[in-house]
């Protein structure tokens, strides 16, 4: 299997974006006038995710504007990466967008369920983002040892 | 919800987010010294290097790596682990894919990727890591386990 590589900065860059988003996605979501457009914001981030989930870090806009604008900035890395991980971790972005997306949907009385989701994707990205801390590296084995994703 | 309220939340939620993050960069990757360690048998680990089954420990210690494909730290640990290994005689690095033997996670109770764990010449758990080590933790355990 061909494994493709990507300059790590590509993924942590996402990861900052994503902590932005979702610090205004809680922020519109606490209030009830503001919650349509919180989940909007929602619909675009899972959107988003599942992109990065199915076609990786290369086609995901956030790796194109890191790609086309802020790489040629930058010193060439110092290694690279291999393209899995990240990709992984969008899938598990991709997961908890989506139930912060039907809690959402279903009006809010459900704000809690969209908070708790928001909150848990903004915790990773932080982490990512902020001190390179790789989510894939602690789920994958707990998720694999309890059965529920096939190895 | 307020204005002052929000912001409050999510201040908080940035400052918890913060104080875990350095928390778990202080927790990772430290050596801790095993008293009475599990035996590990090469043949029942099945490890390969370079293609070929492993069928001798290292010498003086053996580093065993496990990892998994969806860890981009493990990678980065391998390389390390590599060089440390042809910067010292008798040091053998083995880099195990848990997703091949996910029995191993089990058996050696290991909850997160990468761990490595020292064994002496005799094949006895000497060391634990959890997380990605930094060279001189790995050198100050060589040190300590070798020179002892």
């Amino acid at each position: 299997m061909t494994q493709s590589k990507l300059d790590p900065r590509g993924p942590r860059f996402g990861a900052s974006i994503t902590t932005v988003l979702m610090l205004v996605v809680l922020y519109l979501a606490l209030d009830e006038s503001t919650y349509q457009v919180a989940v909007w914001l929602m619909v675009i981030n899972t959107a988003l995710f599942a992109i990065g989930a199915s076609l990786g870090n290369f086609k995901h806009p956030y790796g194109l504007i890191f790609k086309s604008l802020i790489r040629p900035l930058l010193q060439a890395p110092q290694a690279l990466e291999d393209s899995r991980p990240p990709k992984f971790a969008q899938l598990i972005g991709f997961v908890l967008s989506s139930a912060g997306l039907v809690f959402g949907l279903l009006g809010p009385d459900f704000q809690l369920g969209l908070i708790i989701c928001a909150s848990g994707i903004f915790f990773a990205a932080f982490l990512n983002a902020v001190f390179n801390y790789c989510v894939g590296c602690q789920i994958w084995l707990a998720l694999a040892r309890s059965n529920l994703i096939k190895v | 919800m307020p204005l002052d309220q929000r912001i409050i939340f999510l201040a908080g939620l940035v400052l918890i987010a913060s104080f875990v993050g350095v928390l778990l960069v202080a927790k990772s990757g430290l050596a801790r010294k095993v008293s009475k360690g599990e035996q590990v048998n090469l043949s029942d680990l099945g490890a390969l290097k370079n293609g070929k089954p492993v069928v001798k420990l290292g010498e003086k210690l053996t580093l065993l790596q496990f990892s998994s494909d969806f860890c981009s730290s493990c990678k980065q640990t391998s390389v390390l682990l590599e060089s440390i290994e042809k910067a010292h005689e008798g040091l053998l690095h083995i880099d195990l894919d848990l997703a091949e033997r996910l029995d191993l996670a089990k058996t050696f109770n290991i909850l997160t990727t990468p761990t490595t764990l020292i064994l002496n010449s005799k094949g006895s758990v000497v060391s634990r890591i959890v997380g990605a080590p930094k060279l001189a933790t790995i050198e100050s355990e060589i040190e300590r386990l070798v020179h002892k």
